[in-house]
């Protein structure tokens, strides 16, 4: 009948990630990394693209009120501020809700971000669907893709 | 998270009509990270699911298992390329087994802002009653 108190004694992944974890520690890079890299599984969780005009960073905000999420942008520092509430009581009077399974992270969180060089900050424009919240940054002109034209004598 | 929120609720569809999950499934899917917390007259499922549109979810109700998967899309440019990625996946699948005291028919969920709100509601016959101790 007790099998089942293990659950309460499982750290915030609630054992999810445990084979991850494991390999993590069997094959962790021990070489240098960037000093902004974040483990896996980091809250917000960002993809990066480019294409010629511009970089596109997508942050994957589930549950964040979009106009609450403070982005701002330093040359090319990115940084990503919010708070996300998760479920739990209402007021102090109300009893803690019984809980199965918690995976997810909540309360306060920064994210920092390294760009590529030479992206316009001022330009910069962002929008949100779903939880996904498109942050283009437009390249500099001197940064965009140009053609070489090949004089002929 | 109230009640009143539930009106446009997505359908959830039960046995008769539901599509094969299974046949879609081309890569690995994406496990969606989910709490689940029970209330005196529903369990509820919080899960994670960026990128996901009301129309591009899909939930479902086959005997005792539910099955919660959702197509991830995210507007991409022309010519994009990308550099890095902490996100790689085109779908998000997750399933539960659900107990007898839930009522299948009166299941809804809710999509808000990329975060996914199933609620279970349980049958009449297993809301908590009060034991009253009596004393000798």
């Amino acid at each position: 009948m007790f099998e089942d108190l293990w659950r309460f004694a499982t750290p915030q992944l609630g054992g999810r990630d445990w084979l991850r974890e494991m390999l993590d520690d069997a094959f962790l890079d021990r070489g240098a990394s960037d000093i902004r890299a974040v483990p896996r599984g980091t809250f917000p969780m960002v993809n990066l693209g480019a294409t010629d005009d511009a970089v596109y960073v997508y942050v994957f905000a589930p549950g964040v009120d979009p106009k609450a999420l403070d982005i701002s942008i330093q040359d090319n520092v990115l940084t990503l501020r919010g708070e996300r509430r998760l479920p739990g009581k209402g007021t102090d009077t109300e009893q803690w809700p019984v809980f199965h399974r918690r995976e997810r992270m909540g309360g306060h969180f920064s994210r920092v971000l390294t760009l590529p060089e030479g992206v316009d900050g001022d330009a910069t424009e962002a929008f949100s669907r779903d939880g996904v919240i498109q942050i283009k940054l437009p390249k500099r002109a001197e940064q965009k893709r140009r053609k070489i034209e090949v004089k002929a004598q | 998270m109230s009640q009143g929120k539930n009106t446009d609720d997505q359908q959830v569809a039960t046995q008769g009509q539901s599509r094969n999950v299974a046949t879609q499934r081309s890569e690995r899917p994406l496990l969606p990270p989910a709490d689940i917390y029970e209330e005196a007259d529903a369990i509820r499922v919080v899960a994670d699911m960026p990128g996901v549109s009301k129309d591009g979810l899909n939930i479902e109700v086959d005997g005792t298992e539910l099955t919660i998967s959702g197509d991830i899309r995210v507007d991409t440019p022309e010519g994009l390329t990308a550099s890095y990625a902490e996100i790689r996946g085109s779908q998000y699948y997750r399933q539960f087994i659900l107990g007898r005291e839930i009522d299948k028919e009166r299941i809804s969920a809710e999509m808000d802002n990329g975060e996914l709100t199933v609620v279970l509601p349980k049958k009449e016959s297993h809301r908590p009653r009060q034991i009253e101790v009596k004393t000798a």
